[in-house]
């Protein structure tokens, strides 16, 4: 166990390395290495993820680092489950892309850091709350992902025939939104027990809460006619509302939030 | 209608975000508590409503109707909660020496329980070699007119409840644990609030995991 303790770094440049590899074979189009490669990344981050579990005696969800590692997990079954609904094979390249960054970001926190649950964290909302947010950043990701490919082809090939860029991703997008409602409301269920509270205008609450109602406007412009020119200006900001609510709110001491401290 | 609720749902985010900028460390107590968020809100809630009873009713639209009623029930049961909620934090000793029957409310008023109540039993389990609690919990005991009525398990994530008023034991006093910090709240509006929870829940489930395709050239689907 030391020694897998030791590597662990090791172990996350391996898994992000074989996703990056897989990546760069959809790119070429090569499928059936990619696909493989894909995989191989895949089940180093499952490994990762477990040895975080046995390490912690507790769903690995206590730190950015852990909850980095589940991110970086939740995309291939994700992608598996969207060719099985629909024409979305073209998507591998985005699913293993993605898969790579929460990995790069885990590179930088502390893994050593000694995690133990504090009671208000030993609730049955705790990994439904974490997995379905989870879930629910993955497919935003790689939504936004398509979007930022989409724009990045108009302005530089002056392409106009995207339309599969935008079926997809409002398809994504459609899906992500009941994890992140879930994720939203499971949290205030919890609180109400935890703390008698179900909400507590705490800065990440209130992050999550203007994450869910930009994308909330999305999906509105979307069905629009008059106000379909918007929905893409809603999908940035609800994307740069998200990375506030995971990522900055927790690192920058002035947004940072006292009932979310521990992730 | 549509635009005017993406409209009213982008001032009331504006609202959020006016709140979670660290401008000043009050803004959230000041902005959500302004009469004119408030009145956003309730405008928001009325639009939904009348948005759902333009739409012909049929049991495909079951998602939608769940999500938008949804919302309502649960802003409902928010203002229910807001204007009619009675809460108090305190301390009390946690060795049956101190028994309460009233309550001094968070707005300053107190209030008669007509019940009374007292904390014994508490245990404190730490982590090995760690001073971080494991696990904290106490017995509440819930007694009418001198004669004992309920007895129940206080601990986090699990509440006490006795006659509409629930209990939660928050904290407890680190260095002698003599007493326990806890919160008491009776809220006309929880059950509402949880109830639009689950119904919007149901609704935005069914509602985005069927298949639907974009629309060309917009309405609604």
């Amino acid at each position: 166990m030391d020694f897998f303790n030791a590597n662990m770094k090791v172990f996350l440049i391996a898994a992000l390395s074989l996703y990056l590899l897989g990546w760069l074979f959809y790119l070429l189009k090569k499928k059936t290495p990619g696909h493989v490669l894909f995989i191989c990344g895949w089940m180093v981050n499952m490994l990762i993820f477990s040895l975080n579990w046995i390490f912690s005696g507790a769903p690995p969800f206590g730190s950015m680092y852990h909850v980095l590692v589940f991110l970086g997990l939740c995309f291939f079954p994700l992608h598996i489950i969207l060719r099985r609904r629909g024409d979305s094979g073209w998507t591998s390249a985005y699913f293993a892309f993605a898969s790579a960054l929460p990995l790069t970001g885990a590179l930088f926190f502390d893994i050593d850091l000694p995690w133990r649950r504090m009671p208000a964290l030993q609730s049955a909302w705790f990994v439904p709350h974490v997995t379905s947010y989870m879930v629910s950043y993955a497919l935003a990701t790689i939504a936004f992902s398509m979007m930022s490919v989409k724009f990045f082809r108009i302005l530089a090939f002056h392409e106009k025939e995207l339309r599969r860029y935008d079926e997809d991703a409002w398809q994504i997008i459609r899906m992500a939104f009941p994890f992140m409602t879930f994720g939203l409301l499971s949290g205030a269920l919890w609180a109400e027990d935890a703390w008698g509270m179900y909400w507590s205008w705490d800065p990440k609450e209130i992050w999550a809460l203007i994450t869910w109602g930009l994308y909330l406007i999305f999906l509105h412009c979307r069905l629009a006619k008059a106000w379909r020119k918007y929905s893409d200006i809603a999908h940035v900001l609800a994307f740069a509302a998200l990375l506030t609510t995971f990522i900055l709110v927790n690192l920058l001491p002035r947004l940072s939030s006292a009932l979310h401290s521990y992730a | 209608m549509l635009r005017s609720a993406i409209i009213i749902f982008s001032a009331i985010v504006l609202f959020l975000l006016a709140g979670a900028l660290p401008i000043f460390s009050k803004a959230p107590s000041i902005i959500f508590s302004n009469p004119l968020f408030l009145v956003l809100v309730c405008v928001l809630a009325l639009m939904i409503c009348i948005c759902c009873l333009r739409v012909d009713f049929s049991m495909r639209r079951i998602g939608f109707y769940a999500v938008h009623i949804g919302t309502v029930i649960i802003i409902a049961g928010a203002l229910l909660g807001y204007f009619r909620m009675q809460n108090s934090e305190f301390a009390v000793p946690c060795n049956s020496e101190g028994s309460f029957s009233e309550l001094l409310l968070d707005n300053g008023n107190s209030i008669k329980l007509g019940f009374s109540c007292k904390v014994s039993d508490f245990h404190v389990k730490f982590y090995p070699e760690a001073q971080i609690p494991e696990r904290f919990d106490a017995k509440i005991q819930f007694s009418i007119d001198g004669k004992v009525s309920n007895e129940q398990l206080l601990m986090v994530n699990h509440p006490a409840y006795f006659k509409g008023w629930r209990f939660y034991l928050m904290d407890y006093d680190q260095g002698s644990q003599y007493h326990v910090v806890l919160f008491a709240k009776k809220d006309p509006g929880r059950m509402t609030a949880i109830a639009g929870i689950w119904i919007l829940l149901f609704g935005a489930f069914v509602l985005c995991f069927r298949k639907n395709h974009l629309p060309p050239d917009g309405g609604v689907i």
